[in-house]
């Protein structure tokens, strides 16, 4: 008999030490173990335990007890729930509802600052990032595979309820993006930029902008774990001065700029503004394929709480990141995909009774990103959500024993309401 | 008293008859110390109540009759002739009021009684035991214990001494046969045959204990509130155990059925729309919030609240508000809901929907199910409202703090 077993078969009696009857039941239903049947006098914790170790040994006792353990375990929780093919380009509509595996190295690397709290907690419980292939991803991958990159950049925008899986759809396309060797630029979340209470400087580039320089050295750090070795290969077109000491001439790799961004944080932003200017002549010279991501980009016209130092109100056009950003929304460029999601959390306070794109984006933005493609994230369907629950009992998310059954499924899901967050959070420990 | 002892000794040694003897004595004693103690007292009442037939049995020495026993056979004599008289003028009034009301006097019977008392004797008075009555004396006077004890003053019962007899007897009665229950177990489980005994439990489903006043009545002994639990207690304990199917009868006998409260109610019949589909509709309402649901039989556990699913309610602890209902009658995934709510707040909604999904839901269960809806308190009305505020003070219970209460009183008197 294995130790584990053994083990488990211990504990689970010495649970039940002190309550003779139940033990009487647990383990003398019926069974033939000499050894056991004793009166329930001379039943004495010492003495059960005594005996536990030659019980535990005997034949008929293993089998029966193991094979009890599993059926309790297993009620309707008996689906695959993992796809063993962790590469997303080979990903189909059969494996949707599954959980495929996406490799530690890549998650640091990819979507270490791309997911929100929820998931990151999950990936350090579970000890493994696991995503589940869903539809909206596999469509996007399928437009991004499909579209002419010889043609003025496609749209394409994320939209659902709050929960819904936006963001682990961006994360899914994000991953394909990065496995197809495309440079990456993602924007994890902006509109944490038009927070209030960041530290903001006046731009050195000219005159009314606002910087806010560690968001830009934090992004500068992100641009460049998500695309080391592209970045090293690619160098500057142009030259630029950024002082009286201080420039880069043509020629240099683009990621001396990253470095310079990162250690004179009051160039950071004009950093960012080089580098995408730099990365879109290169996507339109079919250098390198581009791919925009954008997690919430009704952050980047709605209001901003941000303010100077003269107590006035800053306007979100004068923020050099958004502004470097936006430019990446237009068409004025090639060989690239924008996606990006619109999240209810991203807007103002005051506009968040729609999940809609045209209500999220507002008519500035609308106007901006139109036309896109749009593709809705639904809540969970009824074999995504048995698949989702397999996989939290598999790493015991679920733990109490009536989680397990039917009834306990059938009120985690009512409790859900089939929304892929909120299952997340009632099968935790509140 | 030691004095009347002796005196009673000289008297009894100057072999006069004995029945003058023991007049003259008791005359004496009682005019000596009547009220001094029992033991006089007693001796006063042998003597005023001693029938003749003892009295020519007390000659005979070899019949002794105790005087615990001759005061027994006294007072129950008393009682049965004071019994037979009621009796009699019970038949006699009882024929009298037939005639007055012009029915058969032998046919008359204890309902055509009450009928007549009531029309003869009509009363406005509230409490009903205040009400003129006529009623046989058996109901009327109550019932006497048999003699505990023989002639020779030696008890009948052995719990006679503990001063209950027929109660601690019957706790006796209770522990030996829970004794004997352990004693089958043991050699059950030397046999090896337990295991066939496991699902032979038993359960008392809809009983209840007999209540103290009908267990004094069994008994016809005083009982306190103490040793009622006492015995409630040591019958539970028979119930619990393993082997209690087997002493099911003396069970049942102790206790009673308990009608279902729901059992009263009018259950609706579920409705059929347009589609051949059967549904159930019931309102409810909670704090400030009033609510239409719904039920659709045979559904599939879609859910439609003013038009939004679920998410209607953001909260957990809302949504467990409507869990409640269809988990307990184990329709989660079963029937579709339709709800309507108005007015209020969030938890005033999920209140009113739930007590209007659990009336809906009535149509579509067996009486179990209904009954634990109600002792759920599912079915009820949960009647709390806003309290109003109290002028003079922040809120509807909160007072002042000191200092506000001290200005606010300066002020007063300033002004007075």
């Amino acid at each position: 008999m294995d130790a584990l077993l053994r083990m488990q078969v211990l504990g689970r009696i010495g649970n039940i030490i002190y309550r003779h009857s139940q033990l009487k039941t647990t383990l003398l239903s019926g069974r033939k173990i000499p050894y056991l049947r004793l009166h329930s006098k001379s039943f004495t914790e010492k003495s059960l335990l005594r005996c536990m170790n030659s019980v535990v040994n005997n034949d008929v006792f293993r089998r029966t007890y193991s094979i009890t353990a599993e059926q309790n375990e297993h009620t309707s929780l008996t689906f695959a729930f993992r796809c063993h093919d962790n590469n997303p380009a080979n990903h189909t509509i059969d494996q949707e509802g599954l959980f495929y595996t996406v490799p530690s190295e890549d998650y640091k690397r990819y979507l270490h600052k791309a997911i929100n709290t929820e998931f990151s907690a999950q990936v350090k419980v579970f000890a493994e990032s696991c995503i589940m292939i869903r539809k909206p991803a596999l469509e996007m991958i399928d437009y991004i595979r499909n579209s002419d990159l010889n043609r003025p950049v496609a749209r394409a925008i994320f939209y659902g309820h709050t929960g819904a899986g936006k963001t682990m759809s961006l994360c899914h396309v994000l991953h394909y993006c990065s496995k197809e060797n495309w440079l990456i630029v993602h924007v994890p979340w902006p509109a944490k930029w038009n927070k209030r209470n960041r530290e903001i400087a006046v731009s050195p580039f000219k005159e009314g902008r606002i910087d806010l320089p560690l968001d830009a050295a934090e992004w500068l750090l992100h641009f460049r774990t998500q695309n080391t070795d592209l970045l090293k290969e690619l160098t500057c077109q142009f030259s630029y001065t950024w002082s009286k000491r201080e420039s880069t001439e043509s020629g240099t790799p683009l990621i001396d700029i990253v470095d310079f961004g990162l250690s004179r944080n009051k160039f950071a932003s004009d950093c960012v503004g080089v580098l995408m200017k730099e990365v879109k002549k290169y996507a339109c010279d079919k250098r390198v394929k581009v791919l925009v991501a954008i997690d919430g980009v009704n952050g980047l016209y709605s209001q901003c709480a941000l303010k100077t130092e003269e107590k006035e109100n800053v306007l979100i056009e004068n923020v050099s990141l958004v502004r470097t950003f936006r430019k990446l929304l237009n068409t004025d460029w090639s060989n690239g995909f924008v996606v990006c999601t619109v999240d209810i959390n991203a807007s103002h306070y005051s506009t968040r009774e729609n999940h809609t794109p045209r209500y999220l984006l507002g008519k500035q933005g609308f106007e901006v990103m139109d036309p896109f493609i749009p593709v809705q994230v639904p809540i969970y369907t009824d074999k995504e959500i048995y698949s989702c629950l397999c996989y939290y009992s598999d790493r015991n998310w679920i733990q109490h024993p009536n989680g397990k059954t039917d009834e306990g499924l059938k009120e985690i899901i009512f409790l859900s309401n089939h929304n892929p967050y909120t299952l997340a959070r009632v099968c935790s420990s509140r | 008293m030691a004095a009347s002892m002796q005196t009673f000794s000289r008297v009894c040694s100057t072999k006069h008859p004995i029945k003058e003897l023991i007049r003259w004595q008791i005359t004496k004693c009682s005019a000596l110390d009547r009220h001094k103690n029992g033991v006089h007292t007693s001796c006063r009442l042998l003597a005023d109540v001693i029938p003749e037939t003892f009295e020519q049995k007390t000659e005979n020495k070899a019949e002794k009759i105790s005087k615990a026993m001759r005061l027994y056979m006294e007072r129950a004599k008393n009682y049965n002739s004071m019994i037979d008289k009621e009796i009699d003028e019970y038949e006699v009034g009882k024929r009298h009021l037939a005639n007055i009301m012009g029915e058969d006097p032998d046919s008359f019977n204890q309902d055509d009684i009450d009928r007549a008392i009531k029309y003869l004797l009509p009363s406005g008075l509230f409490e009903k035991r205040a009400r003129p009555q006529m009623k046989h004396p058996y109901e009327v006077f109550p019932q006497r214990k048999e003699a505990l004890f023989g002639k020779d003053g030696r008890p009948h019962h052995y719990q006679f001494y503990t001063g209950k007899p027929n109660y601690h007897g019957l706790l006796h009665d209770i522990n030996m046969k829970y004794e004997h229950l352990n004693a089958t177990e043991t050699e059950l489980y030397k046999n090896g045959k337990m295991a066939e005994e496991e699902d032979k439990k038993l359960f008392l489903h809809g009983f209840q204990w007999i209540d103290h006043k009908t267990l004094t009545k069994q008994l016809i002994e005083e009982i306190s509130p103490q040793e009622y639990n006492r015995f409630v207690l040591v019958l539970h304990r028979l119930l619990k155990h393993k082997l209690s199917y087997k002493e099911e009868e003396f069970l049942l006998k102790y206790s009673k059925k308990v009608m279902t409260m729901s059992q009263f109610r009018s259950i609706e019949k579920p409705l059929i729309d347009s589609d051949g589909r059967e549904y159930s509709e019931a309102t409810g309402r909670r704090k400030t919030s009033n609510a239409t649901v719904t039920v659709y039989n045979n559904g599939s556990g879609q859910i439609s609240i003013n038009g939004q699913d679920l998410a209607y309610f953001k909260d957990i602890h809302q949504r467990e508000q409507l869990l409640f209902p269809l988990q307990l009658v184990n329709k989660i995934d079963k029937v579709d809901i339709v709800a309507t709510v108005e007015g209020g707040g969030s938890s005033g909604q999920t209140g009113a929907i739930r007590l209007a999904l659990a009336h809906a839901l009535c149509s579509f269960v067996d009486t179990d199910s209904i009954e634990r809806l109600r002792l759920a308190g599912l079915l009820t009305k949960d009647p709390r409202t806003r309290e109003r505020k109290k002028p003079g003070q922040p809120g509807a219970r909160k007072k002042p703090t000191w200092l506000v209460f001290l200005i606010l009183m300066y002020c007063q008197l300033l002004v007075v």
